[in-house]
């Protein structure tokens, strides 16, 4: 019954991920060993270690400190990411809390909220996990009225045996207890409408009609740009700038916390209560023989049957018990809400026109699918998207298959979208164009959680770099987060995966990556992994903002062009952290613990064989440039191991970069010895 | 007073008495307007406030504005009399139209036209104050490519552009002073001076930090009071940083113990530049450094000794000599960085004679960075 745990932890996602510590944690019985032993472990930090090598440079651990308002503050801007560009520590402890958050057991959690170091408001947070749930309209239909006398259904449309004839809905009788409880929270919080106008509702009508209609293009590309004259793409530019100017203006009135609180809590709820088993329905009223639908307040309710069905049309709520069914279903609309479970089979999921699977603008979407080897193929903002929503894709089991283009698997822009494939062995493929696979823009948190398999995630592949590149395409995806430059702040993007040996593979921004005030983060548990990408990947950061990539253990392979691996640019803080195994990182330059415009740049092996190779000699491996008259800083750490290097680093010793404000340090036993006085190395 | 995106045609209209031709070129002058000025109306976007009023007054015929009626009759028969003169040959393009084209191709990122931004950066370097007074319209650009295309180009034009600049210091919002004050830094014109030196109290520190930086690189030992003024009550640890660039590119010695004092700097921008600065001052300020040398601990003190060598001064290479043998590794890791900045054939002798028994891999490390140092550099 592995996916009943799953379906327990999924339950507390959305809540945890927030920093809302849930009180339900994953069945300990379907993790893999390695899982407890790893989250049950200190973060890695050397503390001591790094310390010591940074006064090599006349730096202390207080000089990695960035500042927050290089640019003035907008009302964007999250805790988090100021936090991280304060500390680099906290990105890890980020990525690790965020793991625990989806993989760990209950008894790992943190024991309080103020313990956890998730820099969002803990004080709303907390009263968000605790209350405040008023809005879900929570006792509005008590278990004592029946649910025939909320549903409004009178057109089944699809039944030859209409058993629930007018006169007789109060008989329908629902197996248990549970399903009509959640029937009842499920078409309550279905109606929860106005959601534009609760967020919107201090703009005018004309800025109302902006954001609803031209937002969303801050967030999409045109495959025709490269052919495009430069007078086209220069009237564009500043089409696009006078829109985000006039829409960095607005978001200050507008209520995008109120996404956060109001529908992570209602996403949150459901997700809490679905039942864990589809319904059994009374053989005398005839339900699970043909596909049923009825319209209620919320939209039609559709229950599918046993069969391979073939769902269509604009449902709020579809509830199938299994079989090999296929989904294609219409986009969901701004200010709705829909709700898919499905029980078992291979199903398919068709959503060409986006806005759907588990996507929501100005509203909420639950997807669910708890057994099966599963198909989802959708066009953008689609898969655990959330716009102005928060959406909700999880699928429990199965060997399964992800295919997306623009704000995709796990992407939040002032909403959250999350992608939680509980499976701990299957192995899955993701897919993405744009934008996907752990993104957060804007007051967005975005998160792709895999619990293990041997998987593959590409990025890419559409939407060329028509700025740097005629040979590459932009990703902007897989653990990454952007702000809209520079006017508004980013979000968090955060792709974890528990285990297996995974590959992923992006070209341009990835991978524990951020561009603009934002924070971006890869966490791999373990496994073998291979990480593939061209430039701006691998714990890389541009422009004010902070990445990350760390990889807990395993025999991993790194390879990218240039600013990657530890490289941040521009008052940035990007890190790569790899704190076991025998890995091997390839770049041609700017990489491997790089500090640029004054940004810094952190490469920590902790142990293992290693290989470090680069093209450049010069700005490599511990590597620091001038700008704006000082220094940036490249710190260069390899703890342990017999490692060999193809660049300036050499095994066990100290080096220096001509740079001056770049340190590395290949640790030999006596050095180590006098430099792991903190507790990490205990673990 | 309301002005202008439109003023480019204000101009056009007001100050040149044109034949028929130039009226066509006035004409496409307008027509090339109209798309930012649709683009604004598509969505809804008032016409910017940007161009203080003083400003007016420095363009040629400028003398009122219109108002969005007035302008869109004016544009419905630009159009109409364009199609009336249809046959006829358009000759010229407006001054302004040609820096928005240039600027557009100057500041263009983008890999397939890189072959044209040096031409246009040239190209508008040429036009001299010309290009100046239309280029000063795009100070409160945020872009960052089109921010440092400006800094570019004014350094080009040079101190023709300094009365358009300088008149841009005063303006509302952060980034028309930012940008102002960091174009100056790039004309490097002494005239300047009197209106940036009061900027120095700006309410944002990036503004004070970027005009601390253009008086530094104008480098008159004038304003050397007035920084270290500002040195003295200044909180944000980036506008002492600057302050320590252009007290170090003045090599004003009335410097030295406020630089000296920013070694122990809590922001490392400002301790590393402090360094730099002291072995800039004249006369090197030596006595000083080795007091500090001895007085200062941690960071302080290390930075001190690294700038006691680039000093290059014999009694600052003894002393450093002297702290080959603490016992202390970072002092003498740091006393051969000192030296490495003004080798020496006998300090290199030293040095290599010491390494055969360093033991420390920091020390060994600055040993080897030393030994890349060509003498006498």
């Amino acid at each position: 019954m592995r996916w009943i745990g799953s379906v327990v932890a999924s339950r507390a996602i959305l809540l945890a991920l927030l920093a809302i510590l849930p009180s339900n944690g994953m069945a300990q019985e379907n993790q893999p060993d390695t899982t407890s032993s790893v989250l049950a472990g200190a973060l890695f930090w050397p503390s001591a270690a790094i310390k010591t090598a940074l006064s090599y440079i006349r730096l202390t651990p207080a000089d990695l400190a960035l500042r927050t308002d290089y640019v003035p503050r907008d009302s964007s801007r999250l805790p988090c990411v100021d936090r991280i560009m304060q500390n680099p520590q906290a990105a890890p402890a980020v990525l690790l809390s965020s793991a625990s958050a989806f993989f760990a057991g209950a008894h790992q959690r943190p024991s309080s909220v103020a313990a956890h170091p998730i820099g969002i408001d803990w004080a709303s947070l907390e009263q968000m996990a605790t209350g405040t749930q008023e809005s879900i309209h929570d006792g509005l239909l008590p278990d004592s009225i029946p649910v025939g006398a909320f549903l409004r259904w009178h057109i089944p449309l699809h039944t030859t045996r209409a058993v629930l004839r007018r006169g007789q809905q109060h008989e329908l009788k629902l197996p248990t207890g549970d399903w009509t409880r959640f029937l009842n929270l499920a078409l309550a919080a279905l109606t929860d409408t106005g959601w534009v106008d609760t967020v919107l509702g201090s703009l005018s009508v004309d800025d109302r009609q902006f954001v609803l209609a031209r937002a969303p293009g801050f967030l999409e590309e045109d495959e025709a740009d490269r052919d495009k004259p430069e007078e086209t793409l220069d009237s564009l530019q500043k089409i696009e700038d006078l829109d985000a100017e006039r829409f960095a203006a607005l978001s200050g009135p507008i209520r995008w916390t109120w996404v956060h609180e109001h529908g992570v809590s209602v996403v949150a709820k459901i997700a809490e209560s679905l039942p864990l088993r589809a319904p059994q329905w009374d053989n005398k009223s005839g339900m699970g023989g043909e596909v049923m639908t009825f319209d209620t307040p919320a939209g039609p309710l559709v229950f599918g049957t046993t069969g391979s069905d073939h769902f269509t049309g604009n449902p709020a709520m579809i509830v199938d018990p299994g079989g090999d069914d296929l989904y294609e279903l219409e986009p969901l609309a701004i200010d709705r809400h829909r709700l898919i479970l499905d029980y078992a089979g291979n199903d398919q999921y068709l959503a060409p026109a986006g806005n759907d699977l588990g996507a929501a603008r100005f509203g909420w979407s639950i997807l669910a699918d708890f057994a099966g080897n599963d198909s989802y193929t959708a066009g953008s903002f689609s898969l655990g998207s959330g716009w102005f929503g928060v959406g909700l894709l999880c699928d429990m089991g199965g060997r399964d298959r992800y295919s997306g283009d623009t704000h995709t698997q796990g992407a939040g822009s002032f909403g959250v979208g999350v992608l939680f494939d509980a499976d701990v062995a299957s192995a899955d493929e993701y897919s993405a164009r744009l934008y996907g696979q752990g993104f957060g823009s804007s007051a967005g948190l975005g998160i792709l959680a895999d619990a293990g398999g041997n998987d593959i995630y590409t990025a890419g592949g559409k939407y060329e770099d028509v700025l740097r590149y005629r040979d590459h395409y932009l990703s902007l995806s897989q653990g990454f987060a952007y702000g809209i430059r520079p006017h508004i702040s980013g979000g968090i993007g955060l792709l974890l995966d528990q285990s297996g040996n995974d590959v992923y593979i992006a070209d341009i921004f990835g991978q524990g990556c951020s561009y603009w005030w934002s924070f971006g983060g890869l966490y791999d548990g373990g496994g073998n992994d291979q990480y593939i990408a061209y430039q701006y990947a691998q714990g890389s950061a541009t422009h004010m903002t902070a990445g990350c990539l760390y990889d807990v253990a395993g025999d991993d392979r790194y390879e990218s062009k240039g600013v990657s691996q530890g490289c941040g640019h521009d008052w940035s803080v990007a890190l790569l952290i790899d704190s076991a195994g025998n890995d091997r990182y390839i770049a041609t330059d700017l990489s491997q613990a790089a500090g640029s415009a004054n940004g810094v740049g952190i490469l920590i092996d902790g142990s293992g064989d290693d290989g470090y190779y680069t093209t450049s000699m010069v700005n490599t491996q511990g590597y620091g440039n001038p700008r704006r008259e000082y220094g940036s800083v490249g710190l260069f750490l390899d703890l342990a191991g017999v490692d060999h290097y193809d660049g300036p680093g050499h095994d066990r010793i100290v080096w220096l970069s001509q740079s001056r404000w770049g340190v590395g340090v290949d640790a030999d036993s006596v050095w180590l010895s006098k430099n792991r006085n903190d507790s990490v190395y205990a673990r | 007073m309301t002005v202008c995106m439109h003023d480019r045609l204000v101009v056009a209209r007001a100050s040149r008495p044109w034949p028929l031709v130039g009226r066509i070129g006035r004409i496409v002058g307008a027509l090339l307007a109209v798309p930012a000025r649709l683009r604004r109306a598509m969505i809804g976007k008032r016409a910017r406030q940007a161009v203080p009023l003083h400003t007016m007054t420095q363009r040629p015929g400028a003398g009122g504005h219109y108002s969005h009626p007035t302008m869109f009759a004016w544009r419905l028969a630009s159009i109409i009399a364009i199609v009336v003169f249809s046959s006829a040959p358009v000759h010229a393009e407006t001054d302004s139209a040609r820096v928005d084209r240039l600027f557009m191709w100057a500041s263009s990122g983008q890999v397939r036209f890189r072959d044209r931004v040096d031409p246009a950066k040239d190209s508008l370097g040429q036009m001299g104050e010309k290009a100046a007074r239309w280029l000063v319209h795009k100070l409160d650009a945020t872009d960052a490519r089109e921010r440092l295309t400006l800094a570019d180009l004014f350094a080009k034009i040079g101190p023709a552009a300094t009365p358009y600049l300088t008149m841009y210091l005063d303006s509302g919002g952060i980034y028309m002073p930012l940008n102002a004050a960091r174009c100056l830094g790039q004309v490097k014109d002494t005239s300047s001076l009197a209106a940036l030196v009061p900027k120095l109290d700006h309410s944002y520190y990036a503004v004070r930090s970027e005009v601390a930086t253009t008086l530094g690189k104008i480098a008159v030992r004038s304003v050397v009071p007035a920084l270290l003024a500002r040195l003295r009550r200044e909180q944000d640890g980036d506008v002492r940083k600057s302050c320590a660039v252009a007290l170090g590119l003045m090599g004003d010695s009335s410097a030295t113990t406020p630089l000296i004092g920013l070694l122990g700097d809590p922001v490392f921008g400002v301790r590393q530049t402090a360094q730099i600065s002291l072995t800039q001052l004249k006369p090197p300020p030596l006595s000083a450094l080795m007091t500090a040398a001895e007085r200062l601990t941690g960071v302080a003190r290390h930075g001190t000794l690294v700038a006691l060598g680039g000093c290059d001064d014999s009694h600052g290479r003894r002393y450093l000599l002297g702290l080959l043998h603490s016992g202390d590794p970072l002092l003498r890791g740091f006393a051969i960085e000192g030296l490495a900045a003004h080798p020496t054939e006998d300090v290199r002798k030293r040095v290599r004679r010491l390494a055969k028994t360093e033991s420390d891999p920091f020390v060994l490390a600055e040993m080897k960075r030393f030994e890349q140092q060509p003498i006498g550099k």
